[in-house]
């Protein structure tokens, strides 16, 4: 049993500063790993960064993230990663990393993904060059979270994103911003590289449980959505203590 | 109600892309959620330079950072 806690759109900026580690306090004997599924800034400032960074640094477990598209608004993405590299988390975009928990190696795939739109209503590699580069960078990102799934040596495998795979999780956003909330595309990587489960936030009046095309659960764990600090999800059956 | 969304997604004062625009027998009401009671105030502050003629309130709830609830089993 591997018990993964997950939160995505903590959107924290100055007057939030000190407000949501207590939130995380005991979280570490409630799960094995946090996955921060990005939007960890409202503006994507370094000052936000270096506020996130302090809110989640030292928590006595393993936290992986992603970045979402507030944390890229101010161009500080790489600073953002850098300060929570230094504050102990594992920041993923394109890559995985496997976790040693009790229960067995938790592996995690992370990128930021991006929009596109879902089967039968999504945008098309076709015309202008904007619109080539807007489906040319959701591929490429696609591309990349099946590479990292399959390249992890665990014995499960998570799936991190910021963009949704899925529509399900979706249902609340209005349908005609669901090119915008995520990509089908994501889902066929998170299908062929093996995962049991994958977390994602952005869509904040989606909802919680959906699953791709091949029935792997996904989870929508943008704050909003989950209206609690975090949710843990158990990996790996029940017949362990822990869950 | 277009361009307040969008002024609401742009102003480095509120930079929220999730909080929806409606209007309803002369009132303008933002809904939606955000992550802290400040953000709703600047909420306000920007729609209300977007459309000074306009009455504008909010019904943006602020999400509350509950206790974790309950594992789910996979
Ligand atoms: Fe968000
Ligand atoms: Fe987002």
């Amino acid at each position: 049993m591997i018990r993964v806690a997950a939160v995505g759109d903590i959107h924290l900026g100055p007057e939030l500063r000190g407000r949501y580690r207590p939130r995380l306090r005991g979280i570490a004997e409630r799960a094995d790993v946090l996955l921060l599924a990005g939007d960890l800034t409202q503006h994507g400032t370094e000052e936000e960064g270096d506020i996130v960074a302090g809110e989640i640094a030292d928590l006595g477990l393993p936290v992986i993230a992603v970045l979402g598209n507030h944390d890229y608004h101010s161009d500080q993405q790489e600073r953002i990663t850098a300060s929570l590299r230094e504050a102990g988390v594992v920041p993923l975009e394109g890559e995985g990393v496997v976790v040693d928990c009790p229960g067995g190696r938790l592996g995690i795939a992370g990128v930021k993904g991006f929009g596109g739109g879902f089967a039968g209503r999504c945008a098309s590699e076709f015309g202008e060059p904007e619109m080539k580069a807007f489906v040319r960078h959701t591929k490429d990102v696609a591309a990349a979270l099946r590479e990292a799934l399959k390249g992890l040596d665990a014995d499960h495998k998570v799936a991190l994103t910021h963009y949704s795979p899925d529509e399900e999780t979706l249902e609340g956003e209005p349908p005609e911003i669901f090119p915008f909330l995520g990509s089908y595309l994501l889902a066929e990587a998170v299908d062929e590289g093996g995962a049991e489960l994958a977390v994602h936030g952005h869509a904040h009046l989606g909802c919680e449980k959906g699953a791709t095309p091949g029935g792997v659960p996904v989870r929508n764990v943008a704050l909003p959505v989950l209206g609690r600090a975090y949710a843990v999800y158990c990996l790996g059956g029940a017949d362990t203590e822990g869950c | 109600m277009a361009h307040i969304r969008q002024r609401l997604a742009e102003d480095g004062r509120t930079a929220e892309l999730a909080v929806q625009v409606v209007y309803e027998d002369g009132v303008i009401w933002l809904e939606g959620a955000v992550t802290g009671e400040g953000r709703v105030e600047h909420l306000l502050a920007v729609a209300r330079e977007a459309v000074p003629d306009c009455e504008i309130r909010s019904r943006v709830q602020v999400t509350e950072l509950g206790a974790p609830g309950p594992e789910e089993v996979l």
